[in-house]
């Protein structure tokens, strides 16, 4: 495989293409579209920005590769600004969520077409057109029109046509959004063989949390034009920083009270759980995902609850379990054992390492 | 109903096409004066038309000036619209009615400002003063037809051609205008045809050294009565038809799809 690829790999392999944001803004009259953000990139890391609609990621994308001004701050690659520099100067290359190919030109022309650009003999931009092809597994499709292909292959010669001129990094706007939902796991897989082999720093958005936690090295979750939480997909998932983060990645119990001494975190109704720490300030939020409860018969100990409906998944049964006080509780159990299984309306008790929760100052 | 909403739509295209058909049917005849149905066939008034330095003159004058005007419209027009789809600059929308209030504007008011304007400084009665006034008048056209083009392609592939190394220049020749080129095409065409067409800048704006085909078809049917005229008006029917078909066939994409759609 690593020697089938001169044209890019070469060069590409001295992992360059470090990133720093810096205090990077886009404010328009009424409102700031990204409010300040810092964020650095190691070179031929992977890093996705992951946020709602609205929230942001997308105008920093268009900032980085310089299709939309910054009102503040700075971008530097490889140390060096290009804040002030034109798209076309700044060989950052850029995948769109609709292809973008050129409708006109060849799979081959559309390859070529940034290698045109920088005025390469036709001889190199052959050689390296017939690389990035096989480097994307569409040798043979040169001379197809990008009308005469499927989505996915579509993707893959934009894929190309981004990887070809050896660009210091790789931006990604929601790349795989119009792929239906096989042919998206698919490309995830292909794609995190590229950056494997080629070492380029990529910057990803999406809203897909699914394909953020599974492919980045790092993920830097966005709410309103600001990064909340920066961290590996364990880091947000384990160790969410607020109540927006533990809600938009994955599912959580998000519980309301406070720490009392000797009693652990009592919730507002007045459901004790175990809390992990006795900690300073006041936690007023309790985190638990639904899959670090475990469920025990009742009298033992545990959080005392009522099973109130449980949903059947295969390999894991989520349940819904009302403890004192009105609170209900996402519980979700591995069906590893018959035995273990609870039925609708029968008495649990609910087992809760502390290590497992978390406190939140709301 | 159906038969009704049939007749209705039959009877519509006969009232529509009838004058071209009587006009066409009318130009065969062999008679000095122009009768309807012709009593005896003959193309004796093409003869005549192909004969006469009276009807090739401003025939060839008029094939002339809608090249030009074809050209200079569509490189102005195409221009104009890009500005106006792609730009972010104040005013932008104040500019693009400017730009286009050539269409709304009464062709004969525009024509005597054209009067007033090349009279003053001496053109009239000239190709270049034809020129420039069908310019004027089929610019906005091409505009209206470039800017749909524009809005129908994706913005993204220009930020894709930058991306990829090409400046604002170089998108626009290698991305920009051949992503529209139906659309191109098309007001290339329609450019030619408003011009060729015209007939109220050219009475204005022309004279004894510029006669268009129109504008002389105009004095012929005010001074004689010569069936040549018809002769004329079946050609200039033939050729805006030929332009069309030629212009639906280049611009099929690939092999089968859109027809033609303006």
């Amino acid at each position: 495989m690593r020697n089938e690829m001169p044209a890019i790999g070469a060069e590409a392999r001295r992992r360059r293409g470090a990133v720093v944001l810096r205090a990077l803004a886009k404010r328009y009259a009424n409102f700031a579209a990204v409010d300040g953000i810092d964020l650095e990139l190691a070179a031929g890391e992977f890093v996705t920005l992951l946020g709602p609609s609205g929230s942001g990621k997308t105008t920093t994308l268009m900032m980085v590769a310089g299709f939309t001004p910054p009102s503040e701050g700075d971008i530097l690659l490889e140390g060096r600004s290009v804040a002030a520099l034109a798209p076309e100067r700044r060989n950052i290359g850029v995948v769109f969520q609709n292809y973008a190919l050129f409708p006109h030109m060849s799979v081959e022309q559309n390859v070529g077409f940034p290698l045109r650009m920088r005025n390469q003999p036709s001889r190199t931009i052959a050689e390296k057109v017939a690389g990035a092809l096989r480097l994307v597994r569409l040798e043979g499709l040169g001379g197809r029109m990008p009308k005469q292909l499927s989505g996915g292959q579509q993707q893959r010669v934009a894929f190309a046509r981004a990887l070809v001129f050896d660009p210091d990094l790789l931006l990604m706007d929601e790349p795989l959004g119009a792929l239906d939902k096989n042919l998206r796991e698919q490309m995830q897989f292909e794609l995190k063989r590229l950056h494997a082999e080629l070492g380029v720093t990529i910057l990803y958005v999406t809203h897909d949390q699914e394909e953020a936690l599974t492919m980045s090295d790092r993920i830097a979750l966005m709410n309103g034009g600001r990064i909340v939480q920066l961290g590996t997909a364990e880091d947000l998932y384990e160790r969410p920083n607020s109540r927006f983060v533990a809600e938009f990645i994955g599912e959580s119990n998000v519980i309301e009270g406070r720490l009392e001494d000797g009693a652990g975190f009592v919730a507002v109704g007045g459901a004790r759980f175990p809390a992990p720490c006795q900690k300073a300030g006041d936690p007023t939020l309790m985190v638990v995902r639904p899959e670090k409860f475990s469920l025990a018969p009742p009298g033992t100990p545990g959080i005392p609850g009522v099973v109130a409906g449980l949903v059947y998944v295969g390999d894991f049964t989520r349940y819904l379990v009302d403890v004192e006080g009105g609170l209900r509780l996402i519980v979700k159990v591995q069906n590893r054992r018959t035995a273990d299984r609870a039925r609708d309306g029968e008495r649990v008790a609910l087992r809760l390492d502390p290590a497992d929760a978390r406190l939140l100052n709301a | 109903m159906r038969a009704v909403l049939w007749a209705f739509c039959g009877l519509l295209l006969v009232f529509l096409i009838a004058p071209i058909l009587v006009v066409m049917v009318t130009s065969l005849n062999d008679s000095q004066y122009m009768e309807f149905p012709p009593r005896t066939w003959s193309l004796r008034w093409y003869a005549n038309f192909f004969g006469s330095a009276q009807w090739t003159g401003p025939a060839l004058l008029s094939v002339r000036v809608a090249l030009v005007v074809s050209v200079c419209a569509t490189v102005l027009g195409t221009l104009a619209a890009v500005g106006i789809v792609r730009g972010r600059f104040r005013g932008r929308q104040a500019l693009e009615m400017f730009l286009i209030s050539p269409m709304i504007v009464p062709i004969v008011v525009m024509a005597l400002g054209l009067f007033f304007l090349f009279s003053a400084v001496h053109l009239l009665d000239s190709p270049v003063a034809l020129t420039l006034g069908h310019t004027v008048v089929a610019t906005p056209l091409v505009i209206v037809l470039v800017r749909a083009g524009l809005r129908a392609s994706d913005p993204a592939l220009e930020l894709a051609a930058r991306s990829l190394g090409a400046n604002a220049w170089r998108t626009l020749i290698y991305v920009t205008l051949p992503a529209i080129r139906p659309s191109l095409a098309a007001a290339a065409v329609f450019a030619f045809l408003v011009s060729f067409d015209e007939v109220v800048v050219a009475i204005f704006v022309g004279g004894p050294a510029s006669t268009t085909l129109p504008k002389r078809m105009w004095e012929t049917i005010r001074f004689e009565i010569d069936p040549t005229l018809t002769a004329v008006s079946s050609l200039l029917t033939l050729v805006a038809v030929f332009v069309l078909v030629v212009a639906a066939v280049v611009r099929r994409p690939g092999k089968r799809g859109a027809g033609l759609t303006v």
